[in-house]
């Protein structure tokens, strides 16, 4: 990276800083209303007796808990970049109970995006974990660039091992599928009118090699969905990929203009290509949020540094 | 960002991945003069391929009159829009192409259509370039109004556009053939390939969530035939085969010969700098100005060896091949008055009359002694 890229990051952060100050100030109404509980400048996840409100973002558990408030950045480090902060911040609060740890995460939305289509992109949140033995919550040792690719041996100097990222992504779209069931044409379209379709005419198993999509098994074109929450690992820019082992539940609304989002996982899902938390350990999380009013995904995105947790014993 | 050679802007120019060129690429030649605008190219292309439920407004193929149709709208106003008009210099492109002067925020200068920008696929047909006043007639060329159908495909570019904006490179160029396709495993529907395509041939399927675009119908071209859009083609407008790498010309290759040989077959907006693999005949009829924006700088000689095919026999004798069969010629010959095109290995796939037999009548009949209205 140049320095004048550098100075440019650097103007970007005070202005930011201004924009985040500013929408504080505006959500303090919106914060009365939704919590009775102040901010805090620690992510603590605290340890809940029982299960975990995983369905229920308006749970009071959750609300009677003091909210993290994460600062967003735009991503402005590989392009596709955003030149606009769509999102401030996110109120981040987390639960565990020994077993699963879940994290409810709350931002200002008014316009609801829930439909992918031509030219229109839907609202999501991600969460970031480092996938490592024993991750250094002070100092985090993965970099916040979604991890690292490994880099081959050569010129003498050995291989230098990759950085693996534990990704779980909630899509307002995939919310809908699983609340309303899957969004068709129809559903975006009223008025469409198709005269025949593969399924209708060769039925749905033969039909399939029309929607390579779904023949080539991307989560994205899945016909049934369980959860809106798709977990993923990556190691550096453009490795995003879906996890063979699905686990992660949540759910997401929106009321009053805020987006409310709770996504849980298994603290130890025994697979060692995942994140695993333990409780009394500290341990550093990430967070990402895409706004589809303005054409966020991907990359295009906000994105909030390395917090370090501390998981309740 | 590598340096690699882009032959139809004269010169070398930035782009994200290094030069590598496919071992065979794909070409085709579309003849705007002959097309009359039918879409059966696009019904053959909609039936075969994007008659799925999140394909509705897919047309892979379509066919939209110039200058005021679009599929999306407006897409080559926006390009233009995008680059200001092309400055050339000769045969070199003095300008800045999609991947060249960009904000540090994009891999490629690209646009979004909007939404509804996709519903209206016929918009401006058959509409001409001004009003045709009453009593208007157009004995010259060029015409003073006019219009024109320009068939569109993904132009399977040798610097795709779609390539270089994909942030997780789920877009690949066939070694084989050089076609361009989306991995279907990889893509995470971002559409950053539909922005950063010039031809905004790249689309969104609302139903598998990932962006679908043209396959050349490689499971076709992996059979040694045309693909469906050429084959259908009822005005033999197409013609499909492979292109000889930069600097390399094999003179009995119908693409080489139209488009190095003859230089009569232009790529559409090369400025972009994505080097297309399209190739288009300009309509001889259509405003010059236009034809140079939209063809480059080749335009006027290109159309002043077309309109004297009649008296060039192997011209001629190269436009008869197309649609005359539907397995890719590899080369031709002209056998005095017989075309002849043949695969790979010189066999021979189709032989077709340079010039159809005719019989002319007399104006008025002696014998009947009546006037015939039909007399060819």
């Amino acid at each position: 990276m140049t320095t004048e890229r550098n100075v440019d990051r650097r103007s970007f952060l005070r202005g930011a800083g201004a924009v985040a100050a500013g929408a504080v100030a505006a959500v303090g109404v919106a914060a009365l209303v939704s919590s009775r509980a102040g901010a805090t400048d620690q992510l603590i996840a605290r340890r809940h007796e029982g299960d975990l409100p995983v369905d229920d973002p308006d749970n009071e558990a959750w609300l009677s808990l003091d909210h993290f408030v994460a600062p967003l950045l735009m991503q402005q480090v590989a392009p596709p970049q955003v030149s606009e902060l769509a999102v401030p911040e996110l109120w981040v609060r987390a639960l565990h109970n020994g077993t699963d740890i879940a994290f409810h995460i709350e931002w200002g939305d008014a316009v609801v995006n829930d439909i992918e289509q031509m030219s229109r992109f839907r609202d999501a949140v991600a969460v970031q974990l480092p996938v490592a033995d024993e991750p250094d919550a002070a100092a985090p040792q993965t970099s916040i660039t979604m991890g690292l690719a490994p880099i081959p041996a050569a010129g003498g100097q050995p291989e230098t091992p990759g950085q693996v990222v534990h990704i779980l992504h909630w899509k307002a779209s995939w919310q809908w599928d699983v609340d309303h069931g899957r969004r068709t044409v129809k559903d975006i379209f009223p008025n469409m009118h198709n005269d025949v379709t593969p399924e209708g005419l060769l039925g749905e198993a033969n039909s399939v090699v029309f929607y390579p999509g779904v023949f080539a098994g991307n989560s994205l074109s899945a016909r049934e969905r369980t959860s809106p929450i798709e977990e993923l690992t990556a190691a550096g820019f453009g490795s995003l990929t879906t996890h063979e082992q699905q686990l992660a539940t949540g759910r997401g609304v929106n009321e009053r203009g805020r987006w409310r989002v709770v996504i849980a996982m298994p603290m130890d899902s025994g697979d060692r290509s995942k994140a695993r938390v333990r409780p009394g350990a500290r341990a550093p999380v990430a967070f990402a949020v895409w706004d589809g009013a303005k054409q966020n995904r991907g990359a295009r995105k906000q994105y909030a540094d390395w917090v370090p947790m501390e998981v309740e014993a | 960002m590598a340096e690699v050679n882009n032959w139809q802007i004269g010169r070398t120019m930035e782009y994200p991945y290094p030069e590598n060129r496919p071992r065979r690429q794909i070409a085709w030649i579309f003849d705007p003069n002959k097309c009359i605008g039918c879409q059966t190219c696009t019904i053959a292309c909609k039936s075969t391929w994007t008659w799925g439920t999140g394909q509705e407004y897919m047309l892979w193929n379509n066919v939209e009159s110039k200058p005021f149709g679009f599929f999306p709208v407006g897409w080559d106003v926006e390009l233009m829009n995008a680059m200001g008009p092309a400055k050339w210099n000769g045969g070199r492109y003095e300008g800045e192409t999609i991947f060249e002067g960009l904000p540090p925020t994009e891999r490629v200068r690209g646009w979004l259509p909007d939404e509804e920008d996709w519903a209206f696929p016929n918009i401006g047909e058959d509409e001409v370039s001004a009003p045709v006043k009453q009593g208007d007639y157009f004995p010259d060329l060029p015409h003073g109004t006019w219009f024109y159908h320009l068939a569109r495909i993904c132009n399977h570019c040798t610097y795709p556009g779609c390539i270089a904006a994909c942030p997780r490179q789920a877009i690949y160029k066939r070694p084989e053939d050089g076609i361009v396709l989306v991995d279907q495993e990889r893509c995470r529907g971002y559409q950053e390939c539909a922005q950063g395509c010039p031809y905004k041939k790249v689309m969104f399927n609302n139903n598998t969530r990932t962006t679908e675009k043209c396959i050349a119908c490689f499971p076709k071209v992996e059979q040694g035939l045309q693909p469906q859009c050429v084959t259908s083609c009822i005005g033999r407008i197409r013609l499909a085969g492979f292109i000889s790498p930069p600097g390399q010309v094999n003179p009995q290759n119908p693409i080489d010969y139209l488009v190095k040989v003859r230089k009569v077959a232009l790529p559409m907006y090369p400025q972009a700098g994505t080097e297309p693999n399209v190739y288009y005949i300009p309509p001889i009829h259509a405003g010059r100005e236009y034809l140079r924006q939209m063809f480059g700088p080749g335009v006027d000689d290109a159309i002043t060896t077309y309109a004297n095919t009649k008296n060039d026999p192997e011209l001629l004798g190269v436009f008869t091949l197309f649609g005359s069969a539907e397995r890719i010629m590899h080369r031709f010959r002209i056998d005095g008055e017989i075309a002849i095109g043949m695969d790979e290995n010189g066999a021979e796939i189709v032989r077709v009359p340079v010039r159809e037999p005719s019989w002319v009548r007399t104006y008025f009949d002696e014998v009947r002694q009546a006037y015939n209205h039909n007399i060819t």
